[in-house]
């Protein structure tokens, strides 16, 4: 008989030796036992007593079975499943259980918050439903491959929809669990929601976007500095030198008069280019609800005279209830600069009609501007009708700056402007501005 | 050192000082013979397409803006060299803009029909260096 190892195992081994001995009930029992070398080891004995003729026990026969090993494994195992458990549910990154054909067998507490769904909900569900359909082939590819045994574990960036529709963008980790005959028996997935990374990444996109553009408008806007102050200060020093040589009084006369005509070219340079710098600056902070119909009728109460002369009556069909979210000086500006140019650039053929009409549409008031005047070759300048200094006809008061700010006035507004025009048939201006 | 005059020469641009500077300066040292001038490409296009259409000389020298209404310099440049019978082969043409703008001193090496580019206020010795290089 081996040896116990505890005062406490030796009581277990005696009481069942003399219960076998004196009542003859099978001994049976684990036990701990020190082996010679001083290790522990687990054991079972299972033994019987034997009698002589007169029924006294001469001997016990039975035989000690070595289950230390069997009783680490289950140790083992009890722990291993613990901290699977512990690991599953606690999990930071969402965890869950996927059968072969996608049916989640389990999921964690932090899956079901990454995709809306509680457990119960999601158990119902399949992967495959709440792939996003880009994702489903290279999802299924991996699934086959695992499936094949050519894949022990794998991992992936994919896209599930949330409950609310909206994409949780995820890196998913998959181990394969097999069993014992080699087939699939299911997977264990990680799953990492990656979703607000990738939305700070999209939004720094976006704002890297938005940059490089103010750059660009910005380098632009230099040159246009730098040009229409050159050709203002060019003519002036070019003059001056004249002057200083010019003897006859007559033409100094005309050299003076051309200097004033350079130098309030100078003023009214600047003057428009310090108006397009506070087009492109600060138009959020000043942004208010602004009643579109009124703003329409103090402007035509401006310019009555001008209406007069072109004998015109403005045809505004805009709801006295349509309000836009912008800055009242620039929807002032705006409107001001479609008016006149419908008038500078009237046909000289026809009597001149301005329509002018809002509509609402999603979050947005769009209002058409349209005229039937000389209108514009948007073939030949479409893409500089907007464009600083431009200009399109043979008009004296042309500067090629109303439509560049309005541009701009509109755009600072989060706002759009678009064209539509054929030539000597008129031109149609449509302004969407946010509702209010 | 005598150079050969210009017979004809002719100005686009849409500003009135520059061409009353110009003009003052081509009389000063004696450039051309005869000046024209149109205010924007379309008229040049136009009044040069005239000229050569009634098969007289069309000039020898033209000075050309940029930024000018209606039809710009560049545009001026692609829609002269449409022109059936232009007979600006031997016609010089210089860009002269106050434009430093970089992307417009590149451009000009795209056209082959550019003889150079002169910054404005445009001076004596501009004018100067255009006759020398006819010349030579």
């Amino acid at each position: 008989m081996a040896k116990a190892n505890s005062p406490e195992d030796l009581g277990t081994v005696q009481k069942a030796l003399d219960q076998t001995i004196s009542k003859l009930i099978p001994f049976d029992i684990q036990f701990r036992a020190l082996k010679p070398n001083g290790e522990t080891i687990h054991l079972i004995a299972k033994a019987k007593a034997q009698k002589d003729h007169e029924g006294h026990v001469t001997k016990i026969i039975g035989s000690n079975w070595d289950i230390t090993e069997l009783k680490h494994t289950r140790l083992k195992l009890e722990r291993s499943k613990e901290s699977f458990t512990e690991t599953f549910q606690n999990s930071a990154s969402g965890m869950a259980m996927v059968s072969p054909e996608g049916k989640w067998l389990k999921a964690n507490e932090k899956l079901c918050q990454s995709l809306g769904y509680s457990e119960e909900e999601l158990l119902v569900k399949t992967v495959q439903e709440l792939t996003h359909p880009e994702d489903l082939k290279i999802s299924q590819e991996n699934i086959n491959k695992a499936s094949k045994g050519e894949l022990d574990s794998y991992q992936l960036t994919k896209r599930y929809f949330h409950k609310d529709g909206s994409i949780v963008h995820a890196i998913i980790s998959v181990t394969i669990v097999k069993k014992l005959n080699g087939d699939l028996s299911h997977s264990i997935a990680q799953v990492l929601d990656i979703t607000s990374r990738i939305e700070a990444e999209k939004k720094l996109k976006s704002l890297v976007e938005v940059t490089k553009e103010q750059n660009e408008s910005l380098l632009n806007f230099a040159h246009i500095v730098s040009h229409n102050l050159r050709s203002h200060s060019t003519n002036m020093t070019m003059l001056t030198k004249f002057l200083a040589q010019e003897k006859e009084e007559e033409e100094r006369q005309n050299l003076v008069g051309m200097l004033i005509d350079a130098s309030d070219g100078l003023s009214e340079t600047i003057y428009h280019l310090n108006e397009v710098v506070q087009a492109k600056t600060g138009a959020l902070e000043k942004m208010q609800s602004v009643n579109l119909l009124k703003t329409l009728e103090s402007i035509e109460k401006n310019i009555e005279v001008l209406l007069l002369e072109k004998n015109v009556i403005p045809i505004v069909d805009v709801a006295p209830t349509h309000f836009v979210m912008g800055v009242p000086a620039y929807i002032e500006s705006i409107f001001f600069n479609l008016y006149t140019n419908a008038l500078k650039y009237s046909s000289p053929n026809r009597k001149l009609e301005i329509k002018i009409k809002s509509q609402a549409v999603d979050n947005f008031l769009k209002v058409s501007f349209a005229d039937n005047g000389l209108g514009i070759d948007l073939e030949r300048f479409g893409d500089k009708i907007f464009g600083m200094y431009k200009t399109f006809h043979e008009n004296k008061d042309a500067k090629g700056i109303g439509l560049f700010i309005t541009k701009n006035q509109v755009v600072s507004m989060g706002g759009t402007v678009e064209v539509e025009s054929s030539p000597d048939k008129g031109a149609t201006f449509i302004i969407t501005l946010k509702k209010a | 050192m005598v150079m050969n005059k210009v017979q004809t020469c002719c100005i686009i641009d849409d500003d009135p000082i520059f061409i009353y500077g110009t003009k003052r300066i081509m009389k000063e040292i004696d450039f051309c013979e005869e000046i024209i001038i149109y205010n924007n490409g379309q008229e040049a296009l136009e009044g040069i397409g005239k000229i050569s259409n009634l098969g007289q000389k069309v000039p020898e020298v033209i000075f050309l803006d940029l930024n000018m209404p209606v039809m710009n310099g560049w545009e001026f440049l692609d829609e002269i060299t449409k022109l059936p019978s232009n007979n600006l082969e031997k016609t010089y043409i210089y860009i002269i803009s106050s434009s430093v703008d970089p992307r417009d001193l590149e451009k000009v090496k795209n056209y082959k029909s550019i003889n150079n580019y002169i910054l404005k206020p445009i001076t004596p010795s501009d004018l100067e260096n255009v006759l020398n290089s006819m010349t030579n």
